[in-house]
């Protein structure tokens, strides 16, 4: 949140640089999700709401208000057109992606245990649930789809 | 000429361009002064001291000059050690000025009055002075400065508000008194020639060559690539050494650890010989497994060195140097299987990547937003990502080329760097990524 501060400090000085385009892309996914992730892994507990869920924010509509560009992402669509826009803007750019807290962030040695422990904590009553597991499944098929080499 | 006016002066004779700070009226003296010296070096105000001192860091980080902060006593001073703890983890030069009450004040319970000696201690454990008459300038100043700078760290100055008003007297030529003089030369250490013949005979011995880069190997990108050909290696890099060298080159495995990409493991996980260059990557788990490897460290930092692994042979010095001493002891590696594999599971994790990418989510995959950003970031662009789950995929999706630079908090894994305040000295597209999702220590 002090990143959010900081804009002002932006706009403040923008007008000086001799490049002005500042791109700053906030994953808003609601969740403090690398923690509640480290939860569902090491430790196999259900996300504590009271810790881990965030509010949601409209930074662009922020940054909007301070003097700098804004805009919300919320299609996939839209992704690819706002970060060429925000890369060609005369100003700070703060985009906000409406983002999945489901998308797992496996590590490389993807062990079957953590995977398991994250199915457990889902069924202790995360409540992500069902979308953690889609997602981490979705996810982790990638490697192994034909054309990858196979192993 | 006052105390504080000196101070700007010396600062400007470093070549310092720039303080980020924040005001408060233990350093009035100082704000005064600036005044009088049209600002310069140019104050640059954030909201809030601990945002300065991630200014500072990220100055540092990004120029590869020293960068200075500024704050009041008491509260200000206390909100700069969470940024300044970042420059100290990460091994980047900061230097830190702070008031404190007057002289006449200290000891009394006085409005604003903090021990901060003993609360800087740790954090600029190399070089933390107070000033209390003028002639200890420029003495302490320089120390500051040349400290921070040689040895990568943080070093801080405490100015007592009334000390900041005195009328300035240089050091006589007398007993205990201290002049200085400006200035750090260039140097660049090199490996005594026993331990490179050492490291070389371990290198050649091997027939699985892996390399793993760090920040410390971003000036000899050359030389990197030269011993990679050579050993037939290829080169994981640690998380603040992203940018050492380009993803592009098919035997870069890309990023290691957590964070790290299959590619990287694998390599890690099947290779015999292991050469790492400017790195402290902390977690031993994603190196080769005890006894598996031989293991060769070049470092430019003797106190770092040996550090993390069971290294064979440790040499010290810059890894440009060494680099270059090393290659004309290097046998070419005839036999490239071992190369072509690295690339082949290069190749296959940018397939992953890809396809990670496009799986639905609801509404937006942030692999996908990354990995968009990846096709459309300029060669010179300057990324900071926070701490967070944005960290993996920073990590994971962005691949530099030519010049693109990047950083976050690699150590310290704080939340808070994404949005370093830009300096006005350079140019090239900033790009910073902010997660609302962060805050963890997973960030190598």
């Amino acid at each position: 949140m002090n990143g959010l501060a900081e804009l002002i400090t932006a706009a403040k000085y923008y007008r000086e640089w001799s490049d002005p385009r500042l791109v700053v892309a906030v994953l808003n996914n609601h969740d403090l999700n690398q923690v509640t992730w480290e939860m569902r892994a090491m430790q196999g507990a259900p996300q504590f709401e009271a810790s881990q869920s965030l509010p949601d924010v409209r930074y662009a509509d922020v940054a909007q208000l301070f003097g700098l560009y804004g805009a919300r992402v919320e299609r996939p669509e839209d992704v690819e057109v706002v970060w060429r826009q925000a890369l060609a803007a005369d100003r700070p750019f703060v985009i906000d992606f409406r983002t999945d807290p489901a998308v797992p962030p496996i590590p490389p040695h993807a062990s079957w245990d953590q995977i398991k422990a994250a199915a457990r904590s889902v069924l202790k009553g995360d409540s992500d649930r069902g979308a953690v597991v889609r997602q981490g499944v979705k996810a982790k098929i990638q490697e192994f789809l034909p054309g990858s080499g196979g192993k | 000429m006052k105390v504080s006016d000196y101070v700007l002066e010396r600062l400007r004779d470093w070549e310092v361009e720039h303080v980020f700070a924040y005001p408060g009226d233990g350093i009035n003296g100082l704000l005064a002064a600036w005044g009088r010296a049209e600002d310069r070096p140019r104050f640059v105000q954030a909201r809030h001291e601990e945002m300065a001192a991630f200014a500072a860091v990220g100055y540092a980080k990004f120029s590869g000059r020293t960068g200075v902060c500024a704050a009041t006593s008491g509260p200000g001073a206390i909100h700069l050690l969470n940024g300044l703890y970042d420059a100290k983890l990460d091994h980047v030069p900061v230097v830190a000025i702070v008031g404190q009450t007057d002289r006449s004040a200290m000891g009394g319970s006085y409005q604003q009055e903090v021990d901060l000696l003993s609360l800087y201690k740790d954090v600029a454990s190399e070089f933390c002075e107070m000033v209390t008459v003028p002639a200890q300038l420029p003495n302490v100043l320089d120390r500051a400065m040349r400290i921070a700078t040689t040895r990568r760290t943080v070093t801080a100055l405490i100015i007592p508000a009334d000390v900041q008003e005195l009328d300035y007297e240089p050091p006589a030529h007398a007993f205990k008194q201290v002049p200085s003089s400006l200035g750090v030369p260039h140097y660049a250490p090199v490996p005594a020639e026993e331990d490179l013949a050492r490291a070389a005979a371990v290198l050649n011995a091997g027939e699985k060559v892996a390399m793993l880069i760090g920040q410390g190997a971003r000036g000899a990108r050359a030389e990197v690539e030269q011993v990679a050909d050579l050993l037939g290696a290829g080169v994981a890099k640690a998380l603040l050494g992203k940018d050492a060298l380009p993803d592009t080159l098919p035997y870069v495995t890309g990023s290691i650890g957590l964070l790290g990409t299959r590619a990287s493991y694998e390599m890690m996980r099947d290779c015999d010989t292991l050469l790492v260059v400017g790195s402290s990557f902390p977690y031993t788990q994603f190196l080769p497994e005890f006894g598996r490897a031989r293991a060769v460290q070049i470092d430019l930092d003797p106190s770092m060195v040996g550090l993390r692994y069971p290294f064979e042979v440790n040499l010290v010095g810059d890894a440009g140097e060494a680099l270059r001493r090393l290659v004309p002891l290097l046998e070419p590696k005839e036999d490239r299987t071992w190369r072509k594999t690295v690339e082949d599971n290069a190749a296959r994790w940018w397939e992953v990547m890809e396809r990670r990418a496009e799986v639905s989510a609801d509404p937006v995959n942030p692999e996908y937003v990354v990995h968009a950003l990846d096709a459309l970031l300029p060669d010179n662009a300057i990324v900071a990502a926070d701490s967070g789950s944005a960290a993996n995929w920073y990590a994971r999706h962005l691949r530099f080329r030519g010049g693109a630079r990047g950083s976050l908090s690699g150590t310290l894994a704080t939340m808070g760097p994404g949005r370093r305040t830009r300096s006005a000295r350079s140019s090239p597209t900033r790009t910073a990524r902010r997660s609302r999702s962060s805050a963890t220590a997973r960030c190598r």
